[in-house]
């Protein structure tokens, strides 16, 4: 199958019950191409062939026909699959400087929350698709070479406790099955709401940079940060900062000046939320 | 530090910068590094752009220390920002 991701085209050859069954649901709202038309991304997730496809089988993941990773757990292969999309992206799409941030959107205007340790920035990003903000990315913040935002939603992946905290705090979310024992503890992942992949074709203007950083109980404080602070976390942060040379610090340089920017600390996300409302209001 | 050594910045068109009040980061091309400035390093490096200037006219131009100055220098040496002009 050819999905239509964001702005990518992505080839996916795999026949592996578990991850058909992933993509049919987490990724029932996406557009699908034709199967012999152009793709940006071409990947494919076989069983190897060994005796490992009968004792504790394994997946592997294929980039343009070459091995990436090393092999997971067949029952893993849709955080495989996640994950390695993820890759592909990021050591490709150099058109764009990639924020390793969440971004959504209200009112056309776009928040960036830059990833940290810590920062709970996937259970935030998720929290607030839910609060009446459209999802442009979980991971990827995409500026363009005229500064906007594009799109890129996908399943949000949660980690551990996070799970149980949206399950509760949004009981609408559609999650998928959970995977214990993953390289980052028990994942599962929410579907991107159906206003956000539907409108994944709109680019955003961005206008908030804020730097998240969760801490359990702890009161929702949002705290202007210094321009020089913003660009050197931001730029650091990118997956592709040092790939684009003048031109990224060019366009960090343009981001920090078109936006504000916080540190912004909290305990809760109904506080959170609160204070991203008032933010866009 | 020879005392009438004068430096100049190597490639005065390859560094890029962003200025704030109070501070400014500069991306040098020739090294892909960027660096954070306070003020006296960035009058410093501005003035370093425009013509070869030794410590002592620095210090006496920024109104600094000559060794703070003569510090700096042997910093924008080591990160590739400048050379000797000869």
């Amino acid at each position: 199958m050819v999905l239509g991701v964001g702005p990518f085209q992505v080839r996916i050859h795999a026949r592996i019950a578990a991850l058909t069954g992933f993509l049919s649901r987490m990724y029932r709202d996406f557009p699908l191409h034709p199967p012999d038309g152009f793709a940006d991304i071409r990947v494919r997730l076989y069983r190897p062939r060994s005796w490992r496809r009968y004792l504790q089988p394994q997946v592997c993941f294929e980039r343009d026909g070459k091995r990436i990773f090393h092999p997971f757990p067949l029952s893993h292969a849709p955080p495989l699959f996640e994950w390695g999309l993820n890759w592909c992206i990021a050591t490709r799409a150099h058109q764009y400087l990639m924020l390793h941030a969440a971004v959504l959107e209200r009112g056309g205007r776009a928040l960036i929350l830059p990833a940290t340790p810590g920062s709970g920035k996937s259970t935030l990003c998720a929290a607030l698709m839910h609060r009446g903000w459209r999802l442009l990315s979980d991971e990827f913040g995409l500026v363009r070479e005229d500064d906007r935002l594009d799109p890129l939603p996908r399943p949000i992946p949660l980690k551990n406790e996070s799970i149980g905290v949206i399950r509760a705090f949004a009981p609408e979310a559609e999650l998928g099955p959970e995977f214990p024992k993953t390289r980052k503890g028990t994942v599962a992942h929410v579907k991107p709401t159906e206003a956000s992949v539907r409108r994944m074709g709109e680019s955003a203007v961005p206008v908030w940079i804020v730097f998240p950083r969760y801490q359990r109980d702890a009161r929702a404080v949002l705290e202007p940060v210094p321009a020089s602070y913003a660009f050197l976390r931001l730029a650091y942060n990118a997956f592709n900062y040092e790939v684009l040379g003048a031109e990224g610090f060019r366009r960090v340089g343009r981001l920090v000046r078109r936006c504000r920017h916080f540190n912004f600390s909290y305990g809760h996300l109904e506080d959170a939320v609160e204070i991203f409302d008032s933010l866009a209001s | 530090m020879p005392r009438s050594a004068r430096w100049r910045l190597i490639d005065r068109d390859r560094i890029l910068w962003e200025r704030w009040p109070g501070e400014c980061i500069i991306y040098n091309d020739l090294s892909g590094q960027t660096h954070l400035l306070n003020l006296s390093a960035a009058a410093a490096l501005e003035l370093l752009g425009a013509e070869p200037e030794s410590a002592e006219t620095l210090a006496e131009k920024l109104k600094v220390e000559r060794a703070e100055i003569e510090r700096l220098l042997q910093e924008f040496d080591q990160l590739g920002l400048i050379e000797p002009d000869e």
